[in-house]
Parts: structure tokens; sequence; C-alpha cells
């Protein structure tokens, strides 16, 4: 586009758009064509802006506009009174779900304009409505001028304006080498802002405060006891913003302070998804190792809450982190709470395995110092609570064996061949293969002895002639086939029912092939471009081991699971 | 039919089958026997003696015949003191001479070398020399019956006429070809019963030969089912056999010619079951019994409805079967000789030990057997423990009573597979469901739970007792706990599940002590007289009742409850 066209179109007050193939460094050309135009008066380019209707406006001119005008304030030659209009004029116009596109615009012109800024806050201080350019103002102009950017922010602090009030009090964190005498003044402002009726306020106090105390230049008290005070009964929000950046703060934090803040970690509540997920944030951001007390600590604390306890899976990254972490530190964090025995924690122990891909792990319980009774007690843990994640049970159950003397490893080994031999039959290979992967003289010799008396057991089933008379019918058969049919389809039309992937999808049913190749259309261009995808077609069932006494006894399975889960950890 | 019935004929042992069914084929052909096979005895070569028309001479001729099963081979011609060949010198040398009766003495005397299959070539020529030898030096003449000579007496002069006229054979036929399938079995097996006593029999005569038509007919299905090595089928119709013979025959019991006759082969069907039900335990049961979980994994179905409801029948059936020894061993004749009678009572106690170690080992092997899921499975627990009570060994079975009693309990409170009322094969494979209103219907009565109570109170378990009476309270209010006795209709009906018949028992009283429990049963058996008046027990065989309560769902009649020990009062 060129420069007579864009006289034309903005002399006609008509709204122009550049090619569809138009790059963004073509958009902000032409923003900075406008800002010349202007400087040169020959078009009034911020009239322009103004008179846009911007939520009306269709989304391809949308998105060139918002960035002609980027590419116009970068360079833009006005005065400040009429900036601070034009900004003001135009956060009112803009669609809010794009007003971080008139903030970035602010933060261009104030990155480039730095000497205007003062200006620009004079005519906010003597203005009566609300701004919401005072932080990236401050941040700006406390680069250049740091003595007069602090005066205006605790201004501005103190300001009735809502969003000035808070964005300044948070502005309060960029001045990082204050004088002490400024600093004092810094703690007082945040002293009173934090006992603000304002939850905004708060959050703001709370933000500006960890900030300064992760600067680490002065040791302020003040500070600390003014977040001590907030954290007693802290709105959702505020309990929020109190656990962000625990992970980094916490060793400058004063004892009394992380003790409460801890607490309101280990009491965050499902409901409160902001603070949840700031607390799986922030334990995320811990050393699993160095930390794994606290970890363990905080987990537990919140897992077993008698209200609205969030569950392991809620808090995905933490999980997530043990989960892939060493086999040592995972190993540390199940045994541990295996130990525990603690039912609702142990029932989600899952949550840290996948079903699929499961492997062997090398574990090692040695540094719990658990008595041989207590290792009994460990196994019938691994049994009930690892009960469908055979490869971690099989490889912590390897280590029972062998932290164990020959008499009681012999006990150990019935109870494994009782339990879950009989149940997994097939077991026996992944207690071969631990030995592969973790050598051991003692376990080789354990394996043997479970082998005979596997092999006992197994032996007379494996031979036995087949028993016609006890076999179901073939109506019974029939029946069997038809309620499985049944609940399939019932798990899938509940998946269907379920599921938005589901329902904003149209179901293709591939005959043939193992791949499939479609073709999708982007809708909001006029001519629609085919996109072709080769979609490889995979599997999608997940096959799980049923143990045996499932079906040959059930309940009894069902009393030996609860027994075990019941047990208490033998002092 | 001729070929099935010739590999049937070729297919019977000696013993107790080829020379069990050959009296009643010769009957049935209008002879008349006067030398039945016996064990023990001895017989000098004849194991069946018989006076009929010889159709060669059309004179009434002496048959005295020589059974052996299978070929004739060298093994079993000329080997040792029961070969054939010996046999006959036997026969020729000692029976003619002096083991004819007087009034027989007259008549032409033909020997008879029967046999299940066929002579071997490779004897074929010494055989034939012997005859023609033998025949050459005395007026005897020898006639060889083999398998195909048998078919044809069973086709031409029995089956197609007597036993199974043109319309029965298609239904008997049926019966055969579905022997490896025991539902669709069981239905034509019933068409033939049904065709068989359509006119409903009259008179002795008819009832007899209705009687050996089903006899014969068992006999068929017994040898084929053997044959493939699944009892199931035979099993299933002997019961209905059974009971369908003492229907017809008990009333025309008496000492008349054909009178005995019904009695006789009244036997020949009792022993014929017993036979059937020993064979049941020894191919299905027996050599699965003994290892942990053999028998239940023998099901070979994954669903542990499966597993348990296949196992209760068992056990049932093991039961029943142990209960006729018992019958049988009170029946020994007061008349027999003290070393007679002491040997068939070692006999029976061998028998009776085997079976109360083969119930031991079902019950500590097979889990599923202590959690029932229909409530009509007091019928086995009863058969089982009236057993054990008639064994004046209680104590064997005490810990399962208990067991039972509170896995029921158990699983009702935490709505695992409780016992429900429900038969048919789909509801269980469904039960439990967890809709609102499906508990209380699914118990909404129960005949297991008094049962169990009365096992108890024999057991003098109180604490258990107690137990049930307060889950009584707590959950099963809504239950109608019940037993059962008979009324006037039963004996019409019992034998046959013609028409519904009996009286329920309601209000069993479980809530106060097990004295209570007994005095309200004494007191309903005192005023209900109509069990003594079924024919079964009236005749001292009241397992015949058992067998009908089992096969037909009903329970066990109060009466049966009285038998052994009463509760310690003193305790």
């Amino acid at each position: 586009m060129n420069k007579s066209e864009i006289i034309n179109a903005v002399k006609q007050n008509n709204t122009f758009e550049l090619d569809q193939k138009s790059s963004k460094d073509d958009m902000l050309a032409v923003g900075a064509m406008m800002a010349k135009l202007y400087s040169e008066n020959e078009i009034d380019s911020l009239s322009y802006f103004e008179s846009i209707d911007w939520v009306n406006l269709d989304s391809i001119p949308q998105y060139q506009n918002q960035h002609f005008l980027i590419g116009m304030v970068e360079i833009i030659d006005a005065p400040t009174s009429r900036l601070y209009a034009f900004f003001h004029k135009l956060i009112k116009h803009f669609p809010k779900s794009r007003s971080h596109i008139l903030r970035e615009s602010f933060t261009t012109w104030a990155a480039t304009h730095p000497s205007q800024l003062e200006d620009f806050s004079t005519h906010v201080f003597s203005a009566d409505f609300d701004s919401p350019f005072v932080a990236t103002l401050i941040f700006y102009w406390h680069k250049l001028d740091i003595e007069h950017a602090f005066k205006a922010t605790l201004k501005f602090a103190y300001d009735p304006r809502p969003t000035i009030k808070k964005d300044s009090t948070s502005a309060l964190k960029f001045f990082k080498n204050l004088p002490k005498n400024e600093f004092g003044k810094l703690e007082k402002c945040l002293e009173t802002q934090i006992s603000s009726d304002s939850e905004d306020v708060v959050c703001s106090a709370i933000d500006a405060i960890q900030t300064q105390i992760s600067y680490k230049v002065y040791n302020s008290p003040v500070l600390m006891s003014s977040l001590v005070s907030v954290t007693s009964t802290p709105t959702p929000y505020i309990h929020s913003a109190l656990i962000e950046n625990f992970g980094k703060l916490r060793m400058l934090y004063t004892e009394e302070l992380r003790t409460q803040i801890i607490y309101l970690m280990k009491t965050v509540q499902s409901g409160s998804k902001e603070a949840l997920d700031r607390t799986n944030r922030e334990l995320s951001k811990l050393d699993l190792n160095a930390d794994r007390g606290l970890i363990l600590e905080v987990l537990t604390a919140i897992l077993t809450q008698d209200n609205d306890a969030p569950r392991l899976e809620d808090l995905g990254l933490i999980t997530n982190s043990i989960a892939s972490s060493s086999a040592s530190t995972l190993g540390w964090y199940i045994s541990r709470w295996l130990i525990d025995g603690n039912y609702t924690i142990c029932k989600q122990l899952s949550s840290l395995f996948s079903t699929s891909g499961s492997k062997l792990y090398k574990f090692d319980i040695g540094g719990f110092n658990l008595t041989e009774r207590q290792i009994h007690y460990f196994s019938r843990k691994i049994f009930v609570y690892l009960f469908h994640h055979r490869e971690v049970a099989v490889s912590l159950l390897c280590e029972c064996l062998v932290n164990v003397s020959l008499k009681a490893r012999k006990v150990l080994e019935n109870s494994i061949a009782a339990f879950w031999l009989r149940n997994f039959r097939g077991d026996l290979s992944l207690f071969e293969k631990f030995t592969a992967l973790k050598p051991s003289r003692k376990l080789r010799n354990s394996i043997n002895r479970l082998k005979i008396l596997h092999d006992a057991y197994l032996e007379p089933l494996k031979n036995s002639p087949m028993n016609h008379a006890l076999q179901p019918s073939a109506h019974e058969r029939n029946v069997q086939i038809e309620l499985n049919q049944k609940e399939s389809q019932d798990i899938i039309d509940e998946v269907k029912r379920k599921s938005l992937f589901f329902s904003s999808l149209q179901n293709s049913t591939v005959l043939y092939g193992r791949s499939c190749v479609n073709y999708t259309y982007r809708d909001d261009i006029e001519e629609p471009i085919p996109m072709r995808n080769t979609i490889q077609l995979g599997e999608f069932k997940k096959v799980a081991t049923l143990p045996s006494m499932l079906c040959l006894c059930p309940t009894h399975l069902d009393d030996l699971l609860n027994i075990f889960s019941q047990e208490r950890f033998p002092k | 039919m001729k070929q099935i019935l010739t590999q049937y004929l070729s297919s019977l042992k000696e013993s107790g089958e080829l020379d069990a069914i050959l009296p009643d084929v010769l009957r049935e052909r209008g002879f008349s026997i006067y030398s039945e096979p016996q064990k023990g005895a001895k017989q000098y070569g004849v194991d069946l003696a018989a006076v009929g028309i010889d159709p060669k001479t059309d004179q009434e001729t002496l048959f005295l015949i020589t059974i052996k099963s299978g070929d004739l081979n060298k093994g079993n011609w000329n080997s040792d003191s029961t070969a054939v060949r010996q046999s006959l010198d036997q026969i020729l040398g000692t029976y003619v001479k002096h083991f004819v009766p007087k009034d027989l003495e007259d008549k032409p005397i033909n020997v008879v070398v029967c046999i299940g299959g066929t002579v071997q070539q490779s004897v074929r020529l010494e055989v034939t020399d012997f005859y023609n030898e033998k025949m050459k030096t005395s007026n005897i003449s020898i006639t060889e019956w083999n398998g195909d000579v048998l078919a044809e007496m069973l086709l031409g002069g029995v089956m197609s006429e007597s036993i199974f006229p043109p319309p029965f054979q298609s239904a008997f036929r049926k019966t055969i070809s579905m022997i490896e399938e025991p539902d669709t079995c069981l239905r034509y097996f019933r068409k033939l019963l049904h065709l068989i006593y359509k006119n409903e029999p009259k008179t002795a005569k008819e009832r007899l030969r209705a009687a050996r038509q089903v006899y014969l007919a068992t006999w068929v299905v017994f040898s084929w089912a053997r044959d493939v090595q699944n009892i199931e089928a035979a099993y299933r119709i002997s019961s209905l056999a059974t009971l369908h013979l003492w229907h017809w025959c008990n009333p025309m019991f008496g000492k008349t010619k054909l009178k005995t006759q019904l009695v006789d082969v009244m036997q020949s069907m009792l022993g014929l079951e017993t036979q059937i039900s020993s064979a049941y335990n020894d191919t299905h049961i027996k050599p699965f019994a003994s290892s942990l979980d053999l028998l239940s994994e023998s099901v070979n179905s994954p669903s542990n409805v499966d597993v348990n409801l296949n196992l209760f029948e068992a056990l049932g059936r093991v039961s029943l079967f142990g209960l006729w020894l018992q019958c049988r061993r009170m029946l020994v004749r007061e008349d027999a000789s003290d070393e007679t009678s002491d040997k068939l009572y070692q006999g029976f106690d061998f028998e009776i030990k085997n079976v109360s170690n083969l119930i031991c080992d079902m019950i500590s092997n097979n889990l599923t057997l202590h959690a029932p899921i229909r409530d009509d499975h007091a019928i086995e627990i009863t058969l089982t423990c009236m057993f054990f009570e008639l064994n004046n060994d209680l104590e064997s079975i005490r810990n399962w009573v208990k067991k039972v009693t509170i896995s029921s309990v158990v699983n009702h409170e935490t709505d695992r597979q409780y016992p429900c009322i429900y038969t048919s094969y789909p509801d269980l494979v469904k039960h439990p469901q967890l809709v609102e209103g499906y508990k209380q219907k699914a118990t909404s009565g129960s005949v297991l739970y008094p049962t169990l109570a009365v096992w108890l109170a024999k057991l003098n378990e109180i604490d258990t007792f107690r137990q049930l009476s307060e889950f009584y309270s707590l959950y099963m209010q809504h239950s109608t706990w019940q037993l059962w006795e008979p009324d006037e209709a039963t004996e019409q009906n019992l034998y046959l599940n013609s028409n519904i018949h009996g009286k329920c028992v309601c209000n069993i009283n479980v809530s106060s002590a097990e004295q209570a429990l007994f005095k309200q049963l004494e007191d309903e058996i005192a005023k209900s007289d109509d069990f003594n008046k079924l024919s079964a027990i009236r005749y001292d065989h009241w397992p015949i009742v058992l067998m009908a309560c089992r096969l037909f769902r009903l329970p066990v009649p109060i009466h049966f409850f009285t038998l052994g020990p009463q509760p310690d009062n003193s305790s």
C-alpha cells in the first residue's frame, strides 16, 4: 500500500486493509508510514484509529489495524496530552479480548518515548478517571528516573482510583536499589496497602513484597510481618497469591512466615483451583530429593484433608515430576506413602505410574531401616496398593526379599507365592527379569524357591485334563458375550457423551488400511486451502491382566485386600 | 440306529454293564430269566441263564450265556480262568451236568457266547473248531451273539417295537447326538420321557415297559457320555429318569410278579444312577479336587459367576451321592449274615470316607464355595451338612458353615456378590446392581440365612448365630426368612415337578436364642405329617426327596433338619 492510498483511505474515513498475504512487517511498515504522515500533517492517523469500530471489525482487518497501530506508536511524534487522550479513548472502544494489543501498543510507545512519561503521569494525576497504563508507565519511567518515578508511584498508590492504586502498588516491586530512607517509605506504603479492603490491592502488595524480598537488598521484618498479617484467614485469591513464589523465597522467609505459608499450601482444597495450581507449581519448583520431606509433608496433608481434598492427579506438575524422577526418588516417595499406609493416599498411587509402558525399577528401601516385621507389613501394602502396577510391585517386592534374613525371606516368599503369583501367574518372569536388572545372589535363590512354590501350585492346573462337565453351557457363554458387548458399548457411549472431542468431531469409520489420509479446509478464507493429514491408526485398547482370584474367589480377594489395607504399621 | 447301538454295545464293560442290560433285553423278547449275573458268586461260566424260544428251532430252549465285553481276541479267548474258552469248558463240564434246575432238564440247551464286539480273525479258526468239536460230542448247540446280533435284537425285537417305537426314535437319536451339549441333550431326553409317558401308563405291565425303556435309554446315554469323557448329560438325565421312574413305579410296588419286577427295575435305575454319580465324581471332581483352585479353574470361564454356580452344583451332587451311600448303608438287610453285613458296612464306610474327604478338599481348595451367590444354594449347603451330620462329623464343616455365614453377611453389607433370590443366569451375571431398590428386591426372601442359622445352632456356633440374628435386625427386616415343608400335594408333584406344592414356613425365629429356632421347627414338624406320607420316605429311600429338591430347586424339607444331634443346652 503506498502513501497516496493511505492518505486517500484515511481522508475518506475508510478502514483499509492490506492483501491477505501481507506479512507482519508489511503491516508495521504501514503503521510507520502513518506516523510519518501524521508528523507531516498529511493525515490525522490518531483520529483514524479512534474512529474505527473495533468491536465490529472483521477479524482480518482488525488484526491488520492492530499492527498498523503498533507500527505507528513506535515512532509517532505527538504531544503527550494528545496521546494520553488517544490511548484512553481507544481502551474504551477496544474489544476486551483484544485489550492486550492496546497495552502492547502502549508498552511500545512507552519504551520508545521515555521522555514523555513524566508528562503522561501528570495527565493521569490530573484526570478524574482510571487508567490501565500506570504499571507500564512506571516500569519504563523508573529506568530513566528512579527518584521521580518512585515518588509518583507512592502518590499513585494512595490514589483512590482502583486500577491505578492496584497497579502502582504492584509497581513498587520495580524499585530495587532504593536508598534506606526511601525503602522505609516503600515498606510503610506496602504495610498500608496490604491491609486494604480491596483484594486486588492486597494481592498487588503481596506481589511487590515478595519481589522486594527476593532482591535481598534489605532484611525487612516489616515486609515479613506484613505478609504474616494476611495469612490467617485469606480469601482464595489472597491464599493463592501468598503461595506464589514460595519455592524461590522460602529460604528468605522468616520461620513464622514459612510455617504459615506451608500451612496454607497444606490446606488448599480442590474447590480453590487457583490456589491448588499455585501450590502444585510451587511444589514442583522444589528439589524432589533435597526437599522431599517438605514435599511429602505438604502433599500428604493436602490429600488427606477431611473436606474437599484434592486428588493426586489434580496436582499434575508435582505428580509428573515425581513420576518421571529417578527410580530412587520415585521409590522413596512410593515407599514412604506405603509405609505410612494411609488408605486415601495409597489408593491414588497409580497416578504415579502409567498403566502402559510399565517397567521394572531399581528401588532401594534400605534407607528406611525397616524391621523384618515392618517389611512384611510393607509387602502387604504393595500387594494391595500396587495391585495393578505389577512391574512396580515386583520391583519393590524384590527389594523386600533382599532386605530380610533368610528365615523371614522364606516366609515372605510363601506369601508372595500364595498371593501375588497365584493372582498373576506369569509374574515369576518379572522377578527373573529383575535379577538381571539388579543382580543379587540372595534374590536369585529366593526366586528359585519361589519357582518351586509356584510350580507346585501351577503344575496340577497345567496338567489337568479338560473338565467338560463344569464348563459353562453355550447359552451361558452367549449371555456373557452379550453382556460384555453391551458393557463395552455402554462405556463407548458414555465416553462419547462426556467427551468434547467426540462431540465436536464427525465420526469416520475406517474399514481398511492401517493409516488414514484426510483433508481439512481452512474455512476462514474465501477459497479454502485443502490441508492433507495422515493419521496413523493405532489399536485403542488397553490390555490389563486380570488377577486370577477375581474369577476364582472374588470376595475372598476383596477380603484379603481389605485386610491388607487396614493393617497398621507395626511399631 | 443300528450302528449307534453296535458301537454302544461294543463299548460296554462286561461287569455291571453288558451283563446288566442283557437281562432286560431278553425279558423284552419274552425270555424268562432264572439266573442273573452276581458278583462274587461262583457261576461255572454262566453269567446269565434264561428260558425262551430259540428262533432256529422254534422250541423252548435253555440259554446259558457267558458274557464278554468288547471283541473276542487271543487274550480273552484262552488265557486264564476267566477267558471264554475256560468258561465254556466250565459250562459244558460242570454247569450242564450239575446245576440245571430239574424242571428244565428236558429242555434243549443253547450255550451262548455273548460279546459286545466281534470275534477277531486271529482267533476265529480256533473258536469255530472248538464250537464244532464240542457240538459233535454233545447234543448242545453253541451260538455266538456278537454286537451286531445284540443290536439286531435291540432294534428288531426290542428297541423299535417295545422300547422305542418310531415316534420315540427321533428324540432318542437327538438325545444321543447332543451328548456334549448337556442342555440340548436334556431337552430331547425330556421329550423322550414325555413321549414314553404321554399316555400315562395305568397297569403295572405298561409301567414296567416304560420303566425299562427309560432305564435302557439312560444306559445308552451314559455309555456315550463316558466315551466323550463328559458325564454331565448322563448325570442330569439319570436324575430326571430316576425321579420319573419313582413317580410312575412306586404306587405299584408289591409282591406280584409284575410288581416285583417294577421294584427290580427301580432298583436297577437307582443302581445306574449311583454308577453315573460315581462316574461323574471320578471324571469331573476327584481329579480336580485335591489341588488348590484346580476345580474352579477347570470351569474355564473368565466369569466368577460361572465358577460359583458350577462349584455349588458340583458340591450338591457329591453330597447327594454321599447321602445315597449313607441311605444304602442304613438299608443293609437286617437278616444278612454278620459276615456279609460287616463286609457291606466296611465297603460303604470306605466309600463314605472317600466322599467326605472329597467334599473337604473341594471346600478347602475352592474359596468360591465360601460365598454363595444364589439364595437357593441353601439346598447344596444343607445336603453337605446333612452328609457330615449323618457321618457324625459336623466338626469337619464347622469353619465352612461359619465362613459361608460371615461372607454372606459381609458381602451383603458391602454390596459385593451377596446371595440373591434370582435363579436365571442373565440375572445372576448382572448381580449385584447398584440401582435403587434392587438390593431389597434381590433379598426380599431367603432360605439361605435360616438354613445357616439351623446349622450354626446345631454346631453350637453361638457367636455367629448371634451375628446372623443381628444382621437380620439391621439389614434384613424387609426379607421373608423362610424354610419349606411338603404338603398333601407334594407326593403327587415332587418327583416330576409337575405343579406347585408344599408349604413355606415363614417368620423363622433367629432373633432370640437358637433353642427357640429348634422349638419352632419341632413344633412345625409335629403339626405337619405330609412329609412322612411321601413314598420315598415310606420306602426308606429318602435321598429321592433330596434328589428332587436339588434338581427342581426346592428347599430341603425342615423334617431333615431333625436328623442328628441337637445343640448342647448346657453350654
